[in-house]
């Protein structure tokens, strides 16, 4: 069950969320990871915990986004995952 | 003093860096559309994006507004996306919904009941949110009186000459003749109900000449603002409706008298040896503000 | 190994002595040095009747010129990214086997790619320049390949530096698109034009030898002369000093980016506010998006209120050719031509004169044009709550800038505003603290961006003048705040112990030091 949010564009994010997967584990790649990526994972992990799920493979291909946009793009990928798995 | 909605710039949702650089421009009012400039598979994309940034992003003075989707098709059934989007962005804490393609004022009852039932859902006021009706149609053109007021949510109407004119089954020119007799309908139906009335895009971007004109003939016409569709817009509009010092001048003694003469309502004052009625002084009170939010006075 | 620290007046921590480089002065202030002694001379020289100046080749001019190991050679960098000359000789020197040279160049630009190999190989041991960029700065942050601090001067420090002894010059190859046999040369005319000659013709009056570069050699005399023959030792012709379609770019557009225009707007209501535009009054601005857009619309307040300027200076654009030609002001003031349609005013126009690096911003000399300035508009990479500025590293401690004059001109103008847009991508523009200051914030007066103008608190007057004028203001730390509450705060980058660069201010005192960065 797959889902992926997001554009390959400046202050943009690619998300691809994984439910089939064990716990939580999140994969950041940004030129900006350095600076930003424990911040990055940090918002993935609210919307995680918003949305409540528990098992979830998120992987987030940067381009420079802000973390609401992080935010808004795994929430929807959350629920485009959820939805192709047929989940509500 | 009385909101200035002079301009109204567009941003679609769907963009990120819009959400977040849009209101640097300092338009009166921000429209991020979720409608029309949003593709059917990036919806969900959008709201989502949109909720998030009503979260975190500082709009300071800018009023926002979201253009949400229709609430029924055409055949009168429930449409898709409109309610997600209501239910998404109240709690989010939106207070100000443009409902497009409105053709009766049954369309505005009806999101205004369904308003009704999420803010109680969500422990906020009633009426908290208000609405601006679109009128896209001839059909929403001349019942813009009834749908201006159908509901106490409603504080602006707007006008959109594109659909009009393909339903209308002619084209937009630059002379807007076309328009006319519409533009006049929603201004004088906005005055009557008390609602601001805002005026159709301009899509030629690098004909600054056209927009400027076509802005001066709206505010003629009534109507309280523009929409915009780029930054560089927004400028020329102020401008038009700023106005000059010579009649904030004027107005604000016809302010000053009539606070003194303590004037309810009916009756007349004497200004510099002129007559001075309500409505002169209703005027006089609105260049006031327009120059309070033009800046040319404190 | 001293290892004592100290901490400048602009709040960094210097040792007292840095390998490679000596004894370390720290900032004290815009003005505080006053220097002492005679200036620096090069050796006499003798000319007789008949000699040839023209040589068949640039072995033959680095031989003639006694380059050896260890000394130093200087280049300009007017031919910006089209420039042949200094990979030309380089590639030369490592052909004859010298090494261990230094680099005074007034600055390096992306042309300057090939220098890599001449570090890795050790015929290029020191670098002394006004800015770094591309692959060359990146294996010195990361990797500290030189093995020794690069020296970061402003083009007034450069100036200052070698008119003082402080570089002491071997060998300048000064390209030149038109040379006359006897070595008088002027860089706008022929097939390789940039304009004007600001920044070689102090190398020419101090170095021991000098070797000009042409592949335009007229007869003897040239009319129009920037550099003389009195200075000249050698000659050499080449097919092309430069590739001119990356010398002579087109002018220099006005952005239509829209938020370059709203803060070039808002920088030049600060401008107005400040009562400075007014008849006679002097201006410089940056060639960057924002910068030159505020030219635009200080042009709109000049023509509607009959203002005219006395001279506009830099980093000279077509833009400001076109004020100057519309009368709006007395004069161009010329360092450093920026693109192919101002070279050809140097030309046309008495009134756009040529001036060195000396004249321009060295602040140890009888006057320099920096000093005359009311209003000075510059851009940032980064600036702090104390309105340092950084221009020549990124947040995340790579080199990839330059100082310029901005140091310069901070310091001589009466207001000096930096425009800059609160983010670059994710990356917030204010921060604490910068990675590495270049312009120290005590001479930089007020901050515009998109998101809201900022004033240096010890400006009040400058307060009150924005107050009155009803522009709103934000205190630095508010407007940080609001950025960070969208961007979030960065990790900073770690860093060595090793220093790898040394940021002098224009007096020769250091300002701040770069240290390699952690990988």
């Amino acid at each position: 069950m797959i889902g992926i949010c997001g554009n390959e564009k400046a202050s943009d994010v690619v998300v691809t969320v994984n439910l089939e997967a064990q716990g939580r584990t999140v994969e950041i790649k940004s030129k900006l990871k350095d600076m930003f990526g424990s911040l990055m994972e940090k918002a993935v992990m609210e919307v995680l915990d918003e949305l409540k799920v528990v098992n979830a493979h998120i992987k987030v291909e940067d381009f420079g986004a802000l973390d609401f946009i992080i935010k808004a793009r795994t929430k929807t990928a959350i629920n485009r995952a959820k939805k192709a798995g047929g989940i509500n | 003093m009385k909101k200035l909605r002079r301009t109204m710039l567009f941003a679609p949702a769907s963009n990120p860096k819009l959400l977040f650089n849009t209101a640097i421009y300092k338009p009166d009012c921000i429209l991020f559309d979720l409608e029309d400039a949003v593709k059917y598979d990036e919806k969900d994309a959008a709201r989502d994006l949109l909720v998030e940034a009503l979260k975190v992003v500082n709009f300071s003075k800018c009023e926002v507004f979201v253009r949400i989707n229709p609430l029924r098709n055409p055949f009168g059934e429930k449409a898709p996306f409109g309610e997600l989007d209501v239910r998404a962005l109240v709690p989010a804490g939106l207070t100000r919904m443009r409902l497009p393609m409105c053709e009766k004022p049954e369309h505005i009852v009806e999101l205004d009941r369904l308003l009704s039932q999420i803010e109680k859902e969500n422990n906020i006021e009633k009426g908290t949110v208000k609405i601006q009706a679109s009128l896209e149609t001839p059909t929403g053109v001349m019942n813009a009186l009834a749908i201006a007021q159908s509901s106490d949510r409603v504080v602006s109407i707007s006008f959109g000459a594109e659909d009009f004119t393909r339903t209308l089954g002619t084209d937009r020119t630059k002379a807007a003749t076309e328009l006319f007799f519409a533009r006049s309908q929603v201004a004088m139906a906005a005055s009557i109900a008390k609602v601001d009335a805002i005026d159709t895009v301009w899509s030629d971007v690098s004909d600054i000449e056209g927009f400027r004109k076509e802005a001066e003939s709206a505010k003629n016409l009534g109507f309280a603002g523009k929409s915009c569709i780029h930054p560089s817009q927004i400028k020329i509009v102020h401008n038009i409706f700023t106005p000059s010092m010579e009649e904030v001048k004027k107005s604000l003694e016809i302010v000053e008298a009539a606070k003194l003469a303590n004037i309810e309502s009916g009756g007349v004052i004497t200004v510099n040896g002129k007559m001075v009625d309500i409505p002169v002084i209703a005027k006089a009170e609105r260049v006031v503000s327009l120059a309070k939010g033009a800046g040319l006075i404190k | 190994m001293k290892k004592e620290i100290f901490i400048n007046k602009a709040g960094r921590e210097l040792p007292i002595y840095i390998e490679g480089y000596g004894d370390v002065k720290g900032y004290e202030g815009p003005f505080a040095i006053n220097p002492t002694g005679k200036k620096y001379a090069p050796q006499k020289s003798v000319s007789k009747p008949g000699i040839s100046k023209v040589l068949s080749n640039l072995k033959e001019a680095i031989q003639n010129s006694n380059l050896k190991d260890g000394m130093t050679v200087s280049f300009h960098h007017h031919l910006r990214n089209g420039d042949y000359v200094l990979n030309m000789v380089m590639d030369e020197i490592a052909n004859m086997g010298i090494k261990d040279i230094t680099i005074c160049a007034s600055s390096l630009t992306k042309a300057h790619e090939p220098l890599l190999e001449h570090i890795k190989n050790g015929v290029v041991t020191g670098l002394e320049t006004s800015g770094l960029r591309g692959n060359i700065a990146k294996e010195i942050a990361k990797n500290n390949i030189l093995g020794k601090p690069v020296i970061f001067r402003t083009h007034g420090g450069r100036a200052r530096a070698i008119e003082a002894g402080d570089v002491k010059i071997d060998v300048a190859f000064i390209a030149a698109p038109a040379c006359d046999t006897m070595g008088n040369m002027n860089g706008k005319d022929g097939k390789s034009a940039f304009g004007v000659m600001g920044y070689p013709m102090v190398d020419a009056q101090y170095a021991e030898k000098v070797v000009a570069i042409t592949d335009n050699l007229v007869p003897f005399p040239l009319i129009d002369v920037s550099i003389s023959m009195s200075n000249v030792d050698y000659i050499v012709v080449v097919d092309s000093i430069g590739d001119p379609e990356k010398i002579a770019t087109g002018a220099t557009r006005v952005t239509k980016n829209p938020t370059d225009l709203l803060i070039a707007e808002e920088a030049s209501k600060v401008l107005i506010a400040s009562g400075l535009v007014k008849n006679g009054f002097a201006f410089q601005a940056g060639s960057g998006g924002a910068s030159l857009a505020v030219c635009k619309f200080l042009r709109e307040y000049m023509v509607d209120n009959e203002i005219k300027g006395s001279f506009a200076a830099g980093g000279i654009t077509a833009y400001l050719v076109e004020l100057l030609e519309a009368g709006l002001f007395n004069a161009l003031l010329d360092v450093q031509t920026f693109d192919g349609a101002a070279a050809s005013s140097v030309d046309r126009n008495r009134n756009h004169i040529e001036m060195s690096a000396s004249t321009y911003a060295n602040p140890h000399n009888k006057g320099c044009s920096a000093h005359q300035l009311d209003m000075m508009i510059l851009s940032a990479t980064e600036i702090d709550t104390d309105f340092n500025i950084n221009s020549i590293t990124g947040s995340t401690g790579m080199i990839m800038g330059a100082l310029g004059g901005a140091p310069d001109t901070a310091a001589g103008a009466d207001l000096t505003v930096v425009v800059a847009p609160t983010m670059r991508k994710r990356i917030p523009i204010i921060l604490d603290r910068v990675t590495n200051i270049a312009t120290p914030g005590e001479t930089i007066d007020v901050l515009v961006t998109e998101r809201g103008i900022c004033v240096n608190p010890r400006r009040t007057d400058l307060i009150e003048k924005m107050e009155l004028a009803g522009i709103e203001l934000k205190t630095i730390e508010n407007l940080k705040d609001e950025v960070e509450l969208l961007t979030g705060k960065p990790e900073r980058v770690s860093y060595e112990d090793i220093i790898v660069g040394i940021v002098e201010y224009r007096d020769g005192t250091v300002l701040d030091i770069i240290r390699q960065v952690k990988v």
